[in-house]
């Protein structure tokens, strides 16, 4: 339940189709209107809204930020530290100090250069598998929502199993029969269990949105199958789709540094996940070396918060019903939390 | 009800995939319990004894089929088989020795953060805008960012450890006998407060934030205005007309939560030593022990296939819409 | 009770005489009080916790037959051995058995068992018992984990008190095995249980010194035994055995003072432990058997000796103790004896010999072996076959792990171009069964003598052809010089003919390599003395001191008794 609890999270809209808000449509206009100050009703242009609104959500824009860092850390990283990080030396669980920023391990290891060289892979992975099962679960989501009839039952009920069978036994499972380990398994493990979700979702919007007159007006036009669905249906379903993308993410990176720590990567590589492995194997909390297993908890908590923030403008962006109230502020109408 | 038998149509299947998953997946790699068991005992062993070994521990040669079809004939007289790492001891009865733990633990730590985070959810929803709102979110938010893990062991060290207003590891004091005495349940709860404490706090924020999101969705519906319009108090409207529509998509996901409360106590259990079977499953893994590795998976899968399933009916239920509409 | 002589010279002019005598009489009488204090200073009673391992929850498992699961203390506590080996100094003790005696072909053994010793529901233990096990072991090839009936042939009892067995052909060491490992269980008891593989025994009755008193999966607790054979003892009243699922938790406790005996790795042992309560914790890793590299002898070019000596010139076993093995795990010496537990058994040849880091030397030998460096710095034979290959090791394994990172790097340094290969256990495994591997990290298998560890190393018959799993031989070392010295080991009751023969293996191991020994495994221990003593140590190595070593902690908890 720790790596799925944030399945039940922000913005993605949860279970079924038949909720409160299904009435407002998720395939909002791309462009807000809004009065200006002189009552007219104006279109405004896209670089203004975007850089306004911006700073309107400082969460999002912190969110951006942070992601962003860690971006740049995970490529320019490995370049500049010039060390390797795997390197042993007799200074031995020192802590922080001039000479290593993050003090050292157990076998004399400089854990600022773990960290910082172990973003990028921490990173890669994270993001490289959180985009494969979303993927994924755009392609079956939408084709089981438009096509319906058998194929619909069919992946309906692909999707449902890799619903109900439990991850983090399943992934534990096939972590260690593995025959060889790394990043790759835990990619295909995590891209397994985590793409029926995003899946399920999609089908529901897909399903609500076919009977539109736009897909309407596409068929009659004579529009093929596969154009309908990813020409026309895809683009209305993106703000869901990036609000998945974003948490599939998390959860990727999550269960990645979950399966690691449990030793079922490749525990001869350099990861977030990878530190805590050896720190928690060289009891490091029992040594008081708090320096070594804090940074690598912190980034990653640092990153999925940054990640879960973005989300929250995604989702403000789709369901104007969750934005702030912006204008005019009296006094009185703070009480009222009157959209 | 056609559309309640389809369910249950579809969750047989689901749990016969599930069963089929679980035969073949120990079964895909070389390497026998027999051997891992030898490599333990590091001993002389001589071939006689490992090959019988192997038919005591009910490793067979016998084609993939004939083994499939035996497992699910055991399976349906409810023989789960004798698990390697417990040798001699059936599955069965490891699995019933610490199947009730982790269903205590977990299962109050997630009713409890379900229910503290609705209640928070429908409080920040209320008052939006307001600095609760802005401090409680992104906080809980980062919160249930923390690998649970890593949140897991620096509350035992900071709190137990250090500080020591907790204790250590264990479900219950060693020195009292386990019995429905007040001893005993005073120091399992005592244990059990800290597991609970760092499962709550990781996860609450899941809740809170979906809760959110649908309360404030719902408050721009018009019929919460009608209420507020007819001079309903603030309280009413909030309980009687909004929660009680946002809160469905969370009474599913609630649901669906408490399936995985069985397969998601591990990482708990390895921090805080705490009796369950996520630990077990973890040494049939590491012990090739295929019978228990199965029957912990079974378990696991008939609970998420069952809270699944209440789920559904708790939907159908609550919601009139879904009993007229395809779903 | 004064002399009477003492009062007379009270009042008599010898005033000073009598009150050195009364003095004298004073010492004496408390020097007596003193011995007798001395000879009851073991107090009787006390309650012991005990931590062999973190294995999780405990199922009710007591069959002292089956070797992996059955709970610890099943095997010594409850049931015992006819004879006890000290695989600290190699010396043998009567236990069940009071005497033993080879033929002189030594094709026979005769045990004489100990008179009055009883089961703990008062029945008598006698022959009867002892041929009923064995013949439980002979019917149940399950459970014969030592092989033993592949060597003994047959067994008789010509009374209560006495068992010959006859073997097949010579074969000494199986006094070992039969003596030392076998553990005797009640006939009255066993003859009515219909499956012994599979029974779980869940109410044990055994000859030892302690019986089950209470059994739930986080703990079960020991009550001595008041029917022991040993009179006295146990002092200890009572054993516990608390449940942990991971070493962090049972390390934290350690720390705290709640346990009495631990059998646990921890990586910084003085700090978390011993510098916590200098006067009470403490701790000796005393070894335990040879980790071993071992290269694969029919692949190229481990099949040449040179490439062998190289790879040990190469290799910093200093560093690998000091870092590796958080200084826990010293190198070991050439001839891959266990020391200073097997020193009675080190040829005098090589009583000064150690490893030593010589890249030089390392170089030299692969130069006059035919490889030259290549443009990328890594050798490369005639043939133009660069010098790479891997090293296996189960990636759980964590200190392993270090120690192959670390020797990676050693030969990476000197130039040959080596990868760490961390797996799963199970391939891990089946790669040294059927030999498709490069190299691999890996333990020995000990016994008593040095003997022991080379048969299961060396002996032709424990390895087999590539693609065959071999049971302990994985480097697939078929020597027939080798062969004929274990041979004559076993074959001869004589001390002297046996030490001849190791002498002569020591030469094998040093000189041809067959595979390469790196740091000694250690036996994890550390105890408090802050409620009981008696523990063995380095000055007093009585026992295997590891609270997991069997029947070792019979003879430890034996020995310990309250402050």
């Amino acid at each position: 339940m720790q790596l799925n609890k944030l399945k039940t999270e922000v913005g993605v809209p949860q279970v079924t189709p038949q909720l409160p808000f299904s009435r407002a449509s998720v395939a909002t206009r791309s462009v807000p209107l809004h009065h200006n100050t002189r009552g007219e009703l104006q279109r405004e242009s896209r670089w203004r809204t975007g850089g306004s609104w911006l700073a309107a959500n400082p969460k999002v824009a912190i969110g951006l930020g942070i992601v962003g860092f860690f971006l740049l850390v995970a490529i320019l990283g490995p370049l500049i530290i010039q060390q390797d990080p795997t390197a042993l030396s007799s200074a031995v669980l020192q802590p922080p100090s001039s000479a290593h920023w993050l003090g050292t391990t157990q076998t004399g290891q400089d854990v600022f250069a773990q960290v910082v060289v172990g973003t990028r892979t921490s990173l890669l992975l994270g993001l490289g598998t959180g985009l494969m099962a979303t993927i994924v679960s755009v392609i079956v989501g939408l084709i089981a929502g438009y096509c319906g009839g058998l194929i619909d039952d069919v992946l309906s009920l692909f999707i449902n199993i890799f619903l109900v069978v439990p991850a983090i036994p399943l992934a534990i499972i096939m972590a260690a029969y593995f025959p060889f380990r790394g990043p790759l398994p835990i990619a295909i493990i995590v891209t397994i269990t985590g793409w029926a979700w995003g899946a399920r979702v999609l089908r529901a919007q897909t399903l609500s949105l076919r009977r539109r007159e736009f897909v309407e007006a596409a068929r009659a036009s004579g529009e093929t199958t596969l154009r309908i669905i990813f020409a026309e249906i895809l683009p209305n379903e993106i703000a869901v789709v990036a609000a998945g993308l974003v948490g599939t993410m998390i959860y990727a990176i999550l269960a990645q540094v979950g399966l690691e720590f449990l030793g079922l990567g490749d525990v001869t590589t350099v990861s977030w996940g990878t530190i805590f492995y050896w720190a928690q194997n060289n009891e490091a909390l029992l040594l008081g070396a708090w320096w070594w297993f804090l940074a690598p908890g912190l980034c990653v908590a640092l990153l999925g918060a940054g990640l879960a923030f973005i989300n929250f403008g995604i989702d403000e962006l789709a369901n104007p019903r969750l934005r702030k109230e912006r204008r005019a502020k009296k006094p009185s109408q703070a009480k009222k939390a009157v959209a | 009800m056609r559309h309640l038998l389809r369910r249950i149509g579809f969750y047989l299947v689901a749990l016969w995939a599930s069963i089929t998953l679980n035969f073949l997946i120990p079964r895909l790699v070389p390497g026998n319990p027999a051997q891992v068991l030898i490599a333990r005992l590091q001993g002389r062993i001589d071939p006689r004894a490992e090959h019988a070994m192997e038919i005591a521990f009910g490793i067979s040669h016998d084609s993939l089929w004939r083994q499939y079809f035996e497992y699910l004939g055991n399976l349906a007289h409810g023989n789960l088989g004798i698990s390697v790492t417990y040798f001699p001891t059936p599955v069965a009865t490891v699995i019933g020795q610490d199947l009730p733990w982790t269903l205590a633990l977990m299962g109050t730590a997630v009713v409890l953060s379900f229910v503290g985070g609705t209640l928070l959810g429908i409080i920040v929803a209320w008052r939006r805008g307001s600095r609760l709102d802005a401090l409680l979110t992104p906080a809980l938010t980062f919160l249930s960012a923390i690998p649970y893990f890593w949140l897991a062991l620096v509350m035992l060290y900071v709190l137990g450890f250090v500080l020591n207003w907790f204790p250590l590891s264990g479900g219950y004091d060693l020195s009292t006998e386990p019995g429905w005495t007040p001893a005993f349940l005073l120091s399992a709860f005592q244990h059990a407060l800290l597991p609970a404490f760092t499962i709550v706090i990781s996860s609450i924020a899941g809740w809170l934030l979906g809760m959110r999101n649908a309360m404030m969705t719902t408050l721009s519906e018009d019929y919460v205005l009608m209420a507020q319009a007819k001079g309903l108090s603030q309280r009413r409207v909030m309980l009687a007309y909004a929660a009680r529509n946002a809160i469905l998509p969370n009474i599913t996901g609630f649901a669906l939560s408490l399936g995985f409360i069985v397969g998601g106590a591990l990482l708990t259990e390895i921090v805080f030593s705490y009796p369950g079977i996520g630990f077990a499953l973890l040494q049939a893994v590491q012990n090739s022990d295929y019978a228990l590795l199965q029957g912990i998976f079974l378990i696991i899968a008939v609970a998420v296939l069952g809270a699944n399933f209440l789920a559904d009916l708790i939907y159908v239920a609550l919601d009139p819409r879904v009993r007229q509409e395809r779903s | 009770m004064i002399p009477r002589s003492t009062i007379s010279f009270v009042y008599g002019r010898g005033r000073v005489f009598a009150l050195i005598s009364l003095l004298l009489v004073l010492i004496t009488l408390l020097a007596a009080c003193g011995s007798s204090l001395n000879t009851n200073t073991a107090r009787q009673g006390g309650t012991l916790t005990m931590v062999p391992g973190p294995v999780g929850d405990y199922t009710r498992n007591f069959n002292v037959f089956a070797n992996g699961s059955v709970l610890n203390g099943t095997q010594g506590l409850i049931y015992e051995t006819l004879l006890f080996f000290n695989r600290e100094d190699g010396s043998v003790k009567p236990w069940l058995a009071s005497s033993y005696q080879f033929s002189s072909d030594a094709t026979s053994i005769t045990f004489k068992l100990r008179p009055n010793v009883q089961w703990s529901d008062g029945k008598p233990f006698t022959s009867a018992d002892v041929l009923f096990t064995l013949r439980l072991i002979r019917d149940h090839p399950a459970i014969d984990y030592s092989g033993l009936w592949t060597v003994i042939t047959g067994m008789t009892a010509p009374d209560a008190h006495t068992v010959i067995m006859k073997l097949k052909r010579p074969w000494v060491p199986i006094l070992w095995y039969l003596g030392g490992q076998t553990y005797i269980i009640p006939q009255h008891l066993w003859s009515s249980v219909s499956n012994p593989v599979t029974y779980t025994n869940p109410d044990p009755v055994g000859t030892g010194p302690f019986v089950l008193k209470s059994f739930t999966p986080q703990l079960y607790v020991f009550d001595r035994n008041p029917h022991f054979w040993q009179p006295g003892k146990p002092y200890i009243n009572e054993v516990r055995y608390p449940s942990f699922n991971s070493n962090t938790s049972a390390d934290l406790l350690l720390s705290q003072g709640s346990v009495d005996w631990t059998g646990l790795f921890t990586p910084d042992v003085n700090k978390t432990f011993a510098q916590r309560d200098p006067a009470h914790n403490h701790y000796w890793f005393p070894p335990s058997d040879v980790i071993t590299l071992y290269p694969n002898l029919t692949k190229y070019p481990f099949n040449l000796l040179a490439v062998r000596q190289a790879i040990s010139a190469a290799i910093d076993r200093n560093t690998l103790y000091r870092i590796g093995e958080n200084g826990y795990e010293p190198p070991s010496h050439p001839t891959a004896l266990v020391l200073p537990a097997n020193q009675s058994f080190l040829s005098s040849t090589y009583a000064h010999t150690s490893f030593a880091l010589d890249t030089a030397r390392a170089s030299s030998l692969l130069g006059r072996a035919g490889f030259k460096k290549g443009s990328d710095g890594i050798y490369v034979d005639k043939n133009g076959r660069r010098l790479a290959f891997n090293i296996n090791v189960v990636s759980g394994w964590t200190d392993w792990v270090t120690d192959c990172q670390i020797m990676a790097s050693n030969l990476r340094a000197i130039g040959m171009d080596v990868k760490v290969n961390a797996i799963s256990f199970n391939s891990y495994y089946s790669a040294l069964q059927t030999g498709s591997f490069d190299t691999a990290i890996s333990y020995t298998n000990t016994g008593p003598s040095p003997y022991y560890l080379y048969n299961s190393l060396l002996a032709s018959i424990n390895t087999a052809p590539i693609g065959q799993p071999a049971t302990s031989n994985w480097e697939r070392w078929s020597d027939p010089t080798t062969d004929t010295l274990l041979q004559q080991y076993a074959s001869s009751a004589d001390p002297a003919v046996q030490q001849e023969a190791l002498s002569g293996i020591q030469k094998i191991m040093v000189e041809q390599l067959p595979t390469i020994p790196l740091i000694y495994g250690a036996t994890w221990y550390e105890y408090s003395t802050t409620r009981f003593v008696g523990w063995p140590d380095q000055q007093h190595p009585y026992a295997v001191p590891a609270p997991y070593a069997a029947p070792d902690v019979e003879v430890v908890l034996l020995n310990l008794h309250q402050v």
